[in-house]
């Protein structure tokens, strides 16, 4: 059995691990790449959202490479995610491949349904083979959180512009390469040191108050996968920005996986953050977002920039009402829509803007303004 | 006497007629926006944010217009009208965006109907959105029984009227229509797409009037739930008449950006064009679409259908 899985940013680390350490070859598809959006894009339906495009890109090109066997989460609905697995079998028989193809359906509450699943695929494999496999696919999970965590916090203040994407990428190879839990820690502290050592201390004093904090929300595909949002997270920090993601692997396997177990929210209540504006749940992470724009407004970040799949269901519902949360909240707020029309001119113009707009503000309020006179200030606000 | 405003648009052509009966029956009056026109359809495009599809452009803008007509705007909140199934998430967030795009300038009547875990939860939703009208639940309860006992019967007299009529028509070619009831009903939205055909010596069958017999063993063979009411019933409905050798093309028509029919048109598309050869139109629809554009491509697909029945392709 040789097997694959769609891309989604560095999910693709963890998965290897996982599938690798129960006994499967593994055929991670190409990075993301141009080609593969086009190929989604000209056998998925129109008004798909850009992850189904990009997802069957994937797959396709990693069929290509000889998998046989396609691994894909699925869904209860109503966001069209749960729909994924078949339609995307579907669209890759249709195109001519010849493959078997698995839907992991979310436990909603049982252990056991997920692991019987995963029995029926892996007969072979022993118990503590699994349980070894899970807990090295886990560290780097969560290493690599910490690593994108501490980038985001890091880029606005390094020495030499891209020092810090380097030092991850550089990071994210290593503990692609461990084998062993000791290893993973390892690289993870090794990364961490190294990007903490691209950071210029001088910048790093004077920015505690003056920097912009901008937190990064929407959907999670597109938050996650740098490709299908145009590096936002880089150009933000690259512009100065302190950068603050809410959405990780980790975060999400907390948030749906694990704490429906022990019947936790884990401090983190979205439904009662976003009640004011959103009084239901709307699918995928449509809530998640409106609860996080209240989270960082009250924390008193600057900004929230909104990622989302042009038609996304959920976001569409979040975007309505989002100028709301930034109006009480006094958070600037930007909705980034993206699909294969998107252009990264237009992605950078529109994020300087966004950014230059919290710097006129903050002058404008006095934040930073000390150096100015008012009447600078005031001419920044006009 | 209290009024209570209804948007003609999206969850009206769900569930309106019934509540709409039951706040009458309650001692309210209840006043239903009119059918959608153009400036209904412009103050909903201001209103909305632009990636939505046009049914809720439009819903808002049959909101907008209420508003200032009554003192209670009715939006429910239409989570799930049977177990593991979903309305679409526009449905689920409506009140909400309703609230955000009119800034909270009306007081709105929205109870949640989440029938997904137990069909008890309907009892809530009734008491809890007949509570300004009447503080006694248990009569509440037996107007809302007495309503939806009625509507029932209703649909049942229409479905035989629908057939009727069918039956009457059936000399003519009989074309599938593919839609959402907000759509193919509003004839704005569906630039009277039904009436044209009629017009044009075709009948439209639309998917509300294919038996649940037809529909149920193609939901069946599916590897996977479909877990949206409306397209699940599309889906089962446009497989029934793909196998139907008297339905002679099917028409599909969709908003522009329409989420779970993306997927489920896109499904439907495949499974058909592999077991039957019966003709599909895809038209979709937004607030730029132009009336003769469709005319043109209804025309000739209905053209061309004639002309396959004649024997002359």
């Amino acid at each position: 059995m040789r097997l694959t899985f769609p891309h989604m940013g560095t999910l693709f680390i963890p998965l290897k691990a996982l599938f690798t350490g129960l006994g499967c070859d593994v055929v991670v598809p190409p990075p993301t790449s141009k080609r593969t959006l086009e190929i989604g894009v000209k056998h998925c339906p129109e008004f798909a959202c850009l992850p189904l495009k990009i997802s069957v890109g994937n797959l396709s090109e990693a069929l290509d490479l000889g998998a046989d066997t396609v691994i894909m989460a699925g869904g209860v609905g109503p966001c069209r995610f749960g729909f994924y697995g078949e339609l995307q079998k579907e669209i890759l028989l249709d195109m001519g491949y010849d493959f078997r193809m698995v839907v992991i359906d979310p436990p909603q509450g049982r252990a056991r349904h997920i692991l019987e699943s995963f029995k029926s695929l892996f007969p072979a494999v022993t118990l503590s083979q699994a349980l070894h496999a899970a807990r090295l696919a886990w560290s780097k999970i969560v290493a690599i959180d910490r690593l994108e965590s501490l980038a985001n916090r890091s880029r606005a203040l390094e020495r030499e512009r891209g020092a810090v994407s380097a030092a991850l990428g550089r990071a994210l190879e290593a503990i692609d390469a461990a084998e062993t839990v000791e290893g993973v820690w390892q690289a993870c502290e090794d990364g961490l040191a190294a990007i903490d050592s691209l950071v210029d201390a001088d910048k790093a004093e004077y920015a505690a108050g003056s920097l912009v904090r901008v937190a990064v929300v929407g959907e999670i595909y597109v938050v996650l996968e740098p490709f299908a949002n145009h590096c936002v997270e880089r150009k933000l920090g690259e512009l100065g920005v302190i950068v603050e993601r809410p959405l990780s692997i980790s975060h999400w396997l907390k948030l749906n996986v694990l704490l429906d177990f022990l019947n936790m929210s884990g401090g983190f209540r979205p439904g009662e953050l976003a009640r004011p504006y959103l009084g239901h749940t709307v699918g995928g992470h449509g809530r998640e977002t409106v609860a996080s724009a209240v989270k960082y407004g009250r924390q008193g970040y600057d900004g929230v920039i909104q990622v989302a799949p042009f038609t996304c269901m959920p976001e569409i519902v979040a975007e309505s009402v989002l100028h709301r949360v930034s109006k009480d909240h006094g958070i600037a707020s930007m909705s980034l829509v993206v699909d294969e029309q998107t252009g990264e001119a237009g992605v950078v113009t529109r994020l300087e803007a966004f950014v230059d707009m919290i710097r006129r503000r903050r002058l404008a309020h006095g934040a930073v303004s000390q150096r100015l006179t008012a009447k600078n200030a005031m001419c920044y606000y006009d | 006497m209290l009024t209570i405003g209804m948007p003609r648009a999206l969850v009206h052509y769900d569930c309106g007629d019934v509540w709409v009966k039951f706040f009458e029956t309650l001692g309210a009056a209840v006043a239903v926006s009119p059918e959608t026109a153009k400036d209904i359809v412009d103050i909903g495009v201001s209103l909305s944010v632009e990636d939505a599809c046009l049914p809720v452009k439009v819903y808002l803008g049959h909101a907008a217009y209420m508003a200032k007509r009554c003192d209670y705007l009715f939006v429910p909140r239409l989570v799930s009208l049977e177990q593991r199934t979903y309305m679409c998430p526009k449905f689920l967030g409506l009140p909400d965006m309703v609230r955000a795009a009119l800034r909270d300038s009306v007081r709105l009547i929205d109870p949640t109907i989440d029938l997904s875990k137990s069909a008890r939860a309907m009892t809530q939703a009734v008491v809890r959105a007949a509570s300004f009208l009447s503080k006694d639940p248990a009569r509440s309860l037996s107007v809302w029984r007495t309503c939806s006992r009625a509507a029932a019967v209703c649909s049942t007299e229409a479905d035989g009227r629908r057939k009727a009529v069918d039956c009457e028509e059936a000399a003519g070619l009989r074309i599938g229509v593919l839609s959402h009831p907000y759509i193919i009903i509003d004839r704005v939205l569906s630039m009277g797409l039904v009436d044209r055909l009629r017009e044009m010596g075709a009948s439209a069958i639309l998917p509300e009037s294919v038996l649940q017999d037809a529909v149920e063993p193609h939901l069946a063979e599916l590897g996977r739930h479909i877990f949206w009411t409306h397209e699940k019933r599309i889906y089962g409905a446009g497989m029934a008449m793909a196998s139907d050798p008297s339905i002679s093309g099917i028409i599909i028509v969709q908003a522009f950006g329409c989420g779970p029919g993306s997927m489920i048109y896109d499904l439907f598309t495949r499974k058909c064009r592999r077991r039957s050869a019966v003709p599909v139109l895809n038209l979709s629809i937004d607030e730029h679409t132009g009336e003769a554009g469709i005319v043109t491509r209804l025309e000739a697909f209905v053209d061309m259908l004639t002309r396959a029945e004649r024997g002359c392709m």
